[in-house]
C-alpha cells in the first residue's frame, strides 16, 4: 500500500495530528510528508482512516 | 536573474476567503483575464483552517438596516459606513454560494430575528458579537476538517472551470504605481526564483494577516509578551496554519507605494497553549483535554498584577476578552484561578451557556489529572498548588495584588453583588485556600490571525495617507478589517462574514473600474 497526496492538499496538517506515525510537516517545500513509500502492514488501517479523516480528499490510497 | 511578463485586466494577491471572492466576482464579471498569485503551495488562507459555519445578512430592509446599525455602533463610528452596507448586501449571497453552487451541506441552520442582531453574547452563535449580525449556517465538512476547506477548494475548481489562472507558490513582492498614481502592476516570484513582471489594469491585495512574522508583530507592536514561543507553529495562540506564508508581503507592499497604515491587532480566540492542549500542532478544533471547556467559564480572572480586569461574563466573548482587554494587560495574558470546590463543581456540571459549540463537555472530571498530563507533555501555562502563594510564584502573579482581589471578590460571592465589575452572582465562585487546592491557567490573546493593516474606501480602492483612492489597488479580508469593524480592528476574526463579502465588492469594483463603467 502507498499513500499520495493531491496536488490541492491544503497543509492544514489534520493527518499529522491524528497520524504523526504517517505523516509529517514538511517546512521547506511547505506540504506534507508521507514518512513511508510503502505503507507497514501493522499501520494499513490508520492510512485508510487518514484518507477518510482528510479535510479536502486529497489523500488517495494506492493498492498494490 | 530571470525574467517574465503577464499581461492580464486583473491581479489578485492571495487565494483564500477574499481573494476567492474576489476572483469569484471577477470570473462572473465576463470577458476579464484574471491571474491569482499565491504565496502558499495551495489556496486556502486562514479560513480553510477554522470556520464551520457562515453569518449571512438576509437582504431584508429590516435585516440589512439592523445589521447596519449593530456594525456601525460595534465600530465605534469608525469602520467606513458605506463598505459596511455593501459588505452586508453581499453575506446575503452565501447560502445561494456555498449550498447550491458549490454543495455544501448546511445541517442546521439558525434563522434570527433581525431586532435581536448583535445581543448575542459569545460564542454561541458561531462567533462573537460583531459578527451576530444574521443568520447562522452550520456547515457538513469532510471528514475532521471544516467545511469551508471544502468550499475554498470546490470554488477555486470552479472558477478555473470558467477560466481564472492561478499561480501558486509564486508571491507578490512589489506593486506597480506609475507617476500618475495608477497601479498597473506587480512583481512576484516563482519558485524557481523568476521574476515575474505582472502588468494588469487594477489589483486586488488580499493575502490575509501577519501571523506567520514575528519579527514584524514585534516590530508593529502587534505581539508584545513574554510568552512569544507561544505564538510560533505549533503552539496554537494563533490558530493559522502552522507554516501559513502570511508574512505580511501585501501590506509592506501597499504600504511602500504610499498606502495608508492601519492598525494591526491579534483578534478573536483566547488561548491556553499548546503542548497538551490540543492534539497536535496544527487543528485547534482537534483537542488533547478539556482545557477550552474550562478557560471559558466565567470564573475569576486576572492579570499579572492580581487584578481583575472584566466582567467575567464577558469570558466567552472573544473580541473584549481577547482583542480588546487581554492584550491590554501586562505580556498579553490573563490568569483563571479557581479552587477545589470549583473543580468539583465542574465535575458535575460546568455553565452550559458558556460552553461552544465546538467544544461540547456538559462536565469536566479530573482537572488535575488533566492538566497533569499536559504538564508532563511541557506545557507551562498551567498548574494546580495547595496555596496561592505557590500558584503565584508559579504564574508570575504578583502575590499580594492577587490576595487583595480575592478578598473583595470572594466578598462579592458572600453579599452577592459585585460592585467592581457587576459580575452576575451566580457566576462568582469564591476561590478559597481551604477548599485544599488551586487551579491556575495562563490564557494569551490569541486568534485565528491577525487583522488591519491597511484601509479601504466603500468600493474597496485602498486609501492613500491623504484617505484618498488609489487608483486601480483594491484589498480585501483580514488586512481591511480595520474599515470593516473599526481601526483598530475589534472583532472576532474577520473570517467568512467579513472577509468574503469584502472580496466581493473588490472584485465587483475591479472589474467595473477595467471595464470602464465606474
Amino acid at each position: 500500500m502507498r499513500i499520495e497526496l493531491a496536488g490541492f492538499c491544503i497543509r492544514c496538517g489534520i493527518c499529522e495530528d491524528l497520524y504523526p506515525d504517517l505523516y509529517k510537516r514538511n517546512y521547506q517545500d511547505h506540504c506534507m510528508d508521507v514518512l513511508y513509500e510503502t505503507i507497514p502492514a501493522e499501520l494499513q488501517e490508520r492510512a485508510v482512516q487518514s484518507a477518510a479523516d482528510c479535510a479536502v480528499a486529497a489523500i488517495k490510497i494506492i493498492r498494490d | 536573474m530571470r525574467t517574465k511578463t503577464i499581461e492580464t485586466d486583473v491581479a489578485v494577491m492571495g487565494s483564500g476567503v477574499a481573494g476567492m471572492g474576489a476572483a469569484y466576482k471577477l470570473a462572473n464579471a465576463g470577458g476579464l483575464r484574471v491571474e491569482v498569485f499565491e504565496k502558499y503551495p495551495a489556496q486556502g488562507g486562514a479560513v480553510s483552517n477554522c470556520p464551520m459555519s457562515f453569518c449571512s445578512t438576509p437582504d431584508t430592509p429590516e435585516a440589512q438596516k439592523s445589521a447596519y446599525e449593530v456594525l456601525a455602533r460595534f465600530s465605534n463610528y469608525t469602520a467606513n459606513m458605506g463598505l459596511i452596507s455593501k459588505m452586508l448586501k453581499y453575506s446575503s449571497e452565501f447560502p445561494d454560494l456555498f449550498l447550491n453552487q458549490l454543495k455544501i451541506k448546511a445541517p442546521m441552520v439558525v434563522k434570527r430575528d433581525p431586532a435581536d442582531y448583535g445581543k448575542q453574547r459569545g460564542y454561541t452563535m458561531g462567533h462573537a458579537n460583531g459578527l451576530d449580525v444574521g443568520d447562522i449556517y452550520f456547515l457538513e465538512g469532510r471528514g475532521q476538517g471544516h467545511a469551508m476547506a471544502l468550499a475554498l477548494l470546490r470554488l477555486r475548481l470552479m472558477l478555473e472551470k470558467q477560466g481564472v489562472q492561478f499561480h501558486f507558490s509564486t508571491p507578490i513582492k512589489r506593486i506597480l504605481r506609475e507617476e500618475d498614481g495608477r497601479v498597473t502592476g506587480a512583481v512576484a516570484y516563482e519558485k524557481d526564483g523568476t521574476e515575474l513582471e505582472i502588468r494588469c489594469k487594477a489589483l486586488i491585495v488580499a493575502s490575509g494577516g501577519i501571523s506567520n512574522n514575528i519579527p514584524m508583530m514585534k516590530e508593529l507592536g502587534v505581539l508584545h509578551t513574554k510568552y512569544e514561543e507561544a505564538y510560533r507553529d505549533g503552539g496554537q495562540v494563533l490558530i493559522t496554519f502552522p507554516d501559513s506564508c502570511q508574512d505580511g508581503d501585501g501590506q509592506k507592499a501597499v504600504w511602500e507605494i504610499g498606502g495608508k497604515r492601519g492598525g494591526i491587532v491579534i483578534s478573536a480566540d483566547p488561548q491556553v497553549p499548546n503542548p497538551g492542549v490540543r492534539v497536535g500542532p496544527n487543528t485547534p478544533w482537534l483537542v488533547a483535554n478539556q482545557t477550552k471547556v474550562v478557560t471559558d467559564m466565567p470564573y475569576l480572572r486576572v492579570n499579572e498584577l492580581g487584578r481583575r480586569f472584566i466582567n467575567e461574563e464577558m469570558s466567552n466573548n472573544h473580541t473584549s476578552i481577547s482583542t480588546a482587554m487581554i492584550r491590554s494587560n501586562p505580556n498579553m495574558c490573563c490568569y483563571l484561578i479557581f479552587d477545589e470546590d470549583t473543580a468539583k463543581k465542574l465535575a458535575e456540571s460546568v455553565e452550559p451557556e458558556y460552553v461552544y459549540f465546538i467544544f461540547q463537555g456538559a462536565k469536566v472530571e479530573n482537572i488535575r489529572g488533566q492538566m497533569d498530563e499536559a504538564i508532563a507533555k511541557g506545557n507551562q501555562h498551567m498548574c494546580h498548588f495547595d496555596t496561592l502563594h505557590e500558584v503565584c510564584n508559579y504564574m508570575g502573579i504578583d502575590e499580594a495584588g492577587l490576595k487583595r482581589t480575592i478578598a473583595r471578590y470572594n466578598h462579592a460571592a458572600e453579599i452577592g453583588y459585585d460592585e467592581d465589575f457587576k459580575t452576575d452572582p451566580k457566576y462568582i465562585r469564591p476561590v478559597r485556600e481551604e477548599s485544599g487546592h488551586i487551579y491556575c491557567y495562563r490564557i494569551l490573546a490569541g486568534g485565528y490571525d491577525t487583522m488591519g493593516g491597511l484601509l479601504i474606501d466603500e468600493n474597496a480602492n485602498v486609501l492613500d495617507t491623504d484617505n484618498r483612492p488609489i487608483e486601480g489597488l483594491y484589498a480585501a479580508g483580514d488586512m481591511v478589517t480595520g474599515s470593516v469593524y473599526g481601526d483598530p480592528p475589534a472583532n472576532a476574526g474577520g473570517n467568512v462574514h467579513g472577509s468574503m463579502p469584502s472580496g466581493m465588492l473588490a472584485g465587483d469594483s475591479a472589474a467595473a473600474y477595467v471595464k470602464g463603467v465606474l
